[in-house]
Formats: structure tokens, sequence, C-alpha cells
């Protein structure tokens, strides 16, 4: 068997799985970030607002001559905002809230469909795999997956955090769960895309990794079957004789 | 054969006249002018470009109506942001074509829509200032044992990064000699640092106007350092789309002329002003009185000073080497065609206004200290011992005051009665302070004591009924 057929059988299999990941994995990380939002701050989200995604995409693109600025706008654009606003002062005031950028859920269906691939390779390995050797490689390509995955959602957040200025880019998500501290997210702001692509970069080579490793198995098990039925012919054979 | 000739004919005709209604029609049509804008209802020093200009219809007043505005309608949306960040971002998307937003944001804005290829802004007009850049404060729990910035080596400091506070805090901690391994900062919303100071969980929290007066005035926060020592003015100001204002001048020449009236209808009756704001903002009218009364911290004036160039320069210097913001061409970012053009259709001198600077140390030198009785209002005393004397006679009564003003001897600077340092002589009261440190100083130098605003309230009564023991006074 080939890596393309064998990269074909394992994307192939089972399509409403499939389509359960992409749609569920994407799902339970902006879950996973509400969770954390509501533990990092001790307060339940209490508005949702949305928005006209279309309808301001339309409008980004008829004023903004040029393509690649209203493509970068329109990749920031918002469809759900969900969060905390605080009474105390004021009439309110959202102190912090998750938004639903189409642009973001996107990157993360991506992660979603290179995830369940390399789920899918690993299990393959793991169903096939006999020696110790062959279980370091797989760990290779788990632990570029599992890096990838990382990089891909830290990059991905959309958390917004009323301190003036601030606007959801990943960092602030960064921020707002401690996971940095001010200074450095600064630093790392400009690097959203490098992260991005870094991250995937991971997801792609944890992918090809696993691909070598399941592709060999699956040679040498195709191997170990024509031995086997040879074998069998062959004593087949010889009862006859 | 005839009936379908006639019926083809009657066809052919309402078809012409269709076309030709549609066609009329469509060149009588109205043009729908829409105009966006974005405000901060919680950022006190951005209310004549916002909040009073939609409520008094300030706006709608002075859009043009003749030419080619004729047969135009106005669409105005307002949008109440809580920073300046999301109005950048709205702003991108075409969703507003103004932002009223301060000095930290508004370089941003600039910065951000120049990285743009195809997009602009222009900044346009100002709506107040503090010379001394007084508007950014830090504030200590009202219990801390802090009294001074050197004090803050080694403490959590909260502040919303990116804010005009934000600046103010680096280059304080710069000037203080306090490197950064020297104190944590924590980046914290306005609401939960007030929050976090009213509960005592940080050490301090630098904020914007006017969160730390609200701080004080709610009686959680204390001032330790105003912005004001930075030397460095504070100011909020108006961007637009340059497409927008290409494509209607007339437009932002009239928003300019609506931030000056909102200015003036300030300043020709500050109680009203800051009661009405009170209902639109939900911020204490006691608060705002310290921004918009005579000798606040708030200079109404949209003029664009060199000054304010240089200092917004300087904050963009700041923003650079904290990696924080792209390259801001200023030359081409800030224009004062829109201003002139709106000060000349007012008949108002715009080069005399602009050579104005208000520094607070001066002109509130002789400011007398005020009394705002919850039912009578406010009442004024040139002398501080007369000040005194008469919250004691309101106090005695039981009359409800909604607050006390005083002012800074250092910075000239309005305070709150209750969170200023009085210093007291044999003769009573001689001056107020916002600071320990420099009430300490003046204290040694006409040989009296460093007293609190309730501690004051009874000796200054015991040296004006000539007893000697103010826990008399304090008993009776």
């Amino acid at each position: 068997m080939t890596r393309k057929q064998l990269l074909l059988q394992e994307i192939t299999r089972d399509p409403s799985n499939t389509l359960l990941a992409i749609v569920g994995i994407p799902i339970a990380y902006y879950v996973i970030l509400m969770i954390s939002l509501v533990l990092t701050f001790e307060n339940m989200p209490n508005y949702i607002t949305f928005y006209d995604w279309i309808g301001n995409s339309a409008e980004i693109l008829k004023s903004t001559p040029a393509l690649s600025d209203a493509a970068k706008i329109i990749s920031e654009e918002w469809l759900v905002e969900i969060g905390f606003m605080n009474y105390d002062y004021g009439f309110g005031i959202s102190e912090w809230s998750l938004n639903i950028m189409p642009f973001k859920v996107l990157l993360v269906m991506i992660l979603s469909v290179l995830l369940l691939i390399n789920f899918r390779l690993f299990r393959f390995c793991k169903r096939n795999a006999t020696c110790g050797a062959k279980k370091t490689s797989l760990k290779a390509g788990i632990a570029a997956t599992g890096i990838g995955s990382v990089l891909v959602g830290a990059a991905s957040m959309t958390m917004f955090w009323v301190v003036c200025c601030a606007s959801p880019t990943w960092v602030v998500g960064l921020a707002m769960l401690g996971l940095v501290s001010v200074s450095a997210a600064l630093a790392l702001d400009p690097l959203e895309t490098y992260v991005l692509l870094l991250g995937y970069s991971f997801l792609i080579a944890g992918g090809f990794r696993l691909l070598d490793i399941a592709q060999r198995l699956a040679s040498q098990n195709e191997k170990m079957e024509m031995e086997r039925s040879r074998g069998a012919i062959e004593m087949g054979g010889t009862a006859y004789a | 054969m005839k009936t379908s000739k006639t019926i083809s004919k009657i066809y052919g005709k309402a078809l012409l006249v269709g076309v030709v209604t549609a066609f009329a029609s469509s060149m009588v049509m109205a043009e729908t002018i829409k105009i966006g804008v974005g405000h901060q209802s919680m950022c006190t020093d951005t209310y004549t470009a916002g909040i009073i200009v939609k409520e008094l219809g300030l706006l709608e007043k002075h859009l043009p109506k003749t030419g080619k505005y004729e047969d135009v309608d106005y669409e105005i949306k307002w949008s109440d942001y809580s920073s300046g960040g999301p109005i950048t971002n709205q702003m991108m998307a075409n969703k507003l074509n103004f932002g009223v937003m301060g000095d930290y944001p508004l370089i941003v804005n600039g910065a951000k829509f120049q990285e743009t290829k195809s997009l602009r802004t222009k900044y346009v007009a100002g709506t107040g200032y503090n010379l001394k850049g007084s508007g950014n404060a830090v504030v200590v729990p009202v219990a801390s044992d802090v009294y001074s910035f050197a004090q803050l080596k080694g403490k959590d400091v909260s502040v919303p990064v990116g804010s005009a506070a934000w600046g103010m805090l680096l280059k304080a901690m710069q000037d203080a000699d306090i490197k950064p391994s020297e104190y944590s900062l924590k980046n914290q919303s306005p609401a939960v640092g007030a929050a976090n100071i009213a509960t005592g969980k940080i050490d301090a929290h630098a904020d914007f106007c006017p969160w730390s007066e609200i701080m004080e005035f709610r009686g959680t926060g204390r001032k330790v350092y105003d912005g004001s020592e930075t030397g460095i003015p504070y100011l909020h100001g108006v961007v637009v789309r340059e497409d927008f204002s290409d494509k209607y001048p007339e437009v932002v020449t009239a928003f300019v002329k609506a931030v000056y009236e909102a200015g003036e209808w300030v300043k020709k009756d500050p109680m009203e002003a800051v009661t009405k704001l009170e209902g639109w903002t939900g911020v204490e009218k006691e608060v705002l009185y310290i921004y918009f009364s005579k000798g606040g911290h708030l200079t109404l004036d949209p003029t664009i000073k060199p000054e304010f160039v240089d200092a917004l320069k300087f904050n963009h210097g700041v923003l650079k080497r904290e990696k924080a913001i792209p390259p801001l061409d200023f030359d081409e970012w800030i224009t004062e065609d829109f201003i002139e053009a709106a000060y000349k259709e007012l008949g108002i001198d715009h080069d005399a206004e602009k050579k104005i600077l208000v520094d607070p140390a001066v002109a509130n030198a002789s400011l007398p200290n005020e009394i705002w009785h919850s039912r009578e209002g406010v009442s004024s005393y040139t002398s501080l011992n007369e000040f005194l004397t008469a919250v004691n006679g309101f106090n005695a009564t039981g009359a409800k005051l909604n607050s006390t003003y005083v002012y800074d001897e250092e910075t000239g600077l309005k305070l709150f009665g209750k969170v200023a340092f009085f210093i007291v002589t044999d003769e009573g009261a001689v001056a107020t302070f916002m600071r320990k440190a420099e009430a300490e100083a003046y204290a040694a130098k006409v040989k009296g004591i460093v007293l609190e605003f309730a501690d004051t309230l009874v000796k200054v009564a015991s040296i004006m009924d000539g007893i000697d023991d103010p826990a008399k006074v304090a008993a009776r």
C-alpha cells in the first residue's frame, strides 16, 4: 500500500465521525476557553451579542480599496461575543469576553482535520506496531502533533479583555489566562502568523512521521501476509504432491 | 389581432411610464450619509466629542444642509465603548467614521491605519487636556501604608496595558529609577482594578480618567501619584477615516463645531452639565465635577497645540520601545484644516485660542474651596478656615454633604477634601496637599502639622473656638 493510498484510506474512513470531529473539536475548544475565562475571572458570562458578519464583511470589501487590507480586517470580524458586563460603574463595562471570529474558527477546523488524521494514523500504527523501536518513532510523531496543536490553539484564541487598546489578539488571551507576562505578550503579539505556521508545520510533520511508520507497518504486514499465503500454498502443494 | 395590438400598445406605454418614473425617482432620491461615531461614556475627557454632542443633538444642529447636502438625509449612529481599541477596529471595518479616544489609543489608531496599504485616519481635533498630565493616576487601597511612588518598589501594580495610564506608569517608573524587575506589572481592566483596590487585593492600580477619582470618591482608594508629575500633557481627541473626510469635509467641520459647542455648554453651567452627564453616563456627578467645574482637571479646548503634538510623539516613542506599535507619520496624520474651518464658521479666532495653555498651578492659585450641599448646591469659601468651619457647621446640623473640594498647593489640582492632607498651624489650616511627602515638607517649613480631613475639622474647630483640647471639641 502506498502512502497516498494509506492517507486516503484513513481520511475517508468513517465520514460521519470525521464530520463530528471537525465540528466537535472547535466547539470543545471554545467551551474550554470559556471555562478558562470563568475560572480566571470568577464570574459567569452575563451578555451575548450577535454580529452581522456577512453584512459587515461586505461593507469592508466595498470600502477598503486594497484587497489585502480587506482580508486582514475581515479576518478580525466578530460573529458572536459572549462576556461579562460589570454594572458597578456607570451603566456597565464589559470586562471580558470570548469572541467567535469565523476566520479563527476556520483555523481551528483545519487544526481539527490535521489532528484527526494524525490520530487515525497513530491508531493504525498502534494496532500494527510490534517492536519497541517503532514505538519510539511513534512518540516523535505524537509529540510533534501535540506541540503543533498547542501552538495553533494558542494563536487562535480570541478573548477580549477590557483594557484600553487591547484588541482580541491571541496574546490577549495568553495574558488573560496568566500564561505570559504583559511584556512577553507585547513582544509576542506580532508573531501570530509565525506561531500559526509553526504550529501547522509541526502538525504536518507529525502527520508525515506517523504516515511514514504506518506505511512501513502496512508494507511489512502485506509482506507477511504474502509470505504466509505463499507458505500456505506451498504447504498445500506439498500435500497434494 | 387588433385587440392584441392594443394590449401591446398599452403594455408598451405602461413600461415606458414605469421606466421614466423609476429613472425620475432615482434622480430625486435623497442620498443618505451614514455617520458612525465611536465614543466612551466611561472616559470623562471624551465627553465633549461624544455623549454631550449625542445627547444635545449638536451634530445634527451643525450638519450642512445646503449646496451638495441640500437633499441629503443623515443617519447618525453612536456606539459606546469601554476603551479606544475596539473603536479603532470598528473604524477599520468602516462601521464607524469618527472615533473619540485618549492619547495612547489615538496614536495606535493612526499607526494601525498607516500600517495598511489603502486606509488612513486623520487626527482632526482635540476635546480637552490637562497640561501637566493629570487625569491618569496611581491609586493604593485607602488603608495602605504606601504614601509615595518610591514605595511601590517590590509591589504588585496593575494597569490597563496600552492605555494612557500605562504610558504614565512606565514613565513614572523610569523617572523613579524603578526597574521592571523591581515591581510586578499586572494587566488589569479599570473595573477589576478598582474592585481589587476596594478589597486590597492589589498593592496599587494605575488608571485613566475618571477611575482614580471614582475610587477616591467611594472612599476605597488614595492617590500616591498623579499624572501631572510626569509633566507630559494628557489629552483626548477625534480621529476620522480619511475616505470619509475626503468625501464629506463639511460634515467633519460640522463635527468639530459640535465639539466646540459642547465645551461651551459645559463651561456655561458646570453644575447643570455634570448633573445631566451623571444621568447620561452613570458616573457620579461629584466625580465629574472635579473634571468639568471651574478649576477642574480638564481644560476643554479642541485646538491642536504644538505641545500636544510633541506629547503624542513622546507617547509613540514609549509604545515603540515596548514593541506595541507600528510607525506613525505625524505630519500625514494630523490636520488642522477642519478645526480652522470650524472656528472660521463660528467666528472664533483659532490662532488666538491655539496659543492659550492653561496650567492649573497658575490658573487655580486663587480659586475658592467648595462644599457641595445635597440640597443647597455648591458654596465657595476663599479661606481654608472658613471652608472647614462651614463643613463643621453643616456636620453639626446633620446636613448631607455630597462632596468637598480643595486645591493641591503644589500642582493646583482640584482634590476631594476628604483625601487631601491639611497643613495646620496655630492659626488654623493654611494649605492642602495631594501627597503626604510634600505636605510634610511644607509643614516643616511653616512649623505646622499634617492632618487628614476628619482630624483637621476637629483641630480647626478647637482653634476657632479657642479650646486647647481638640478631644473636647470632638466630644462636643
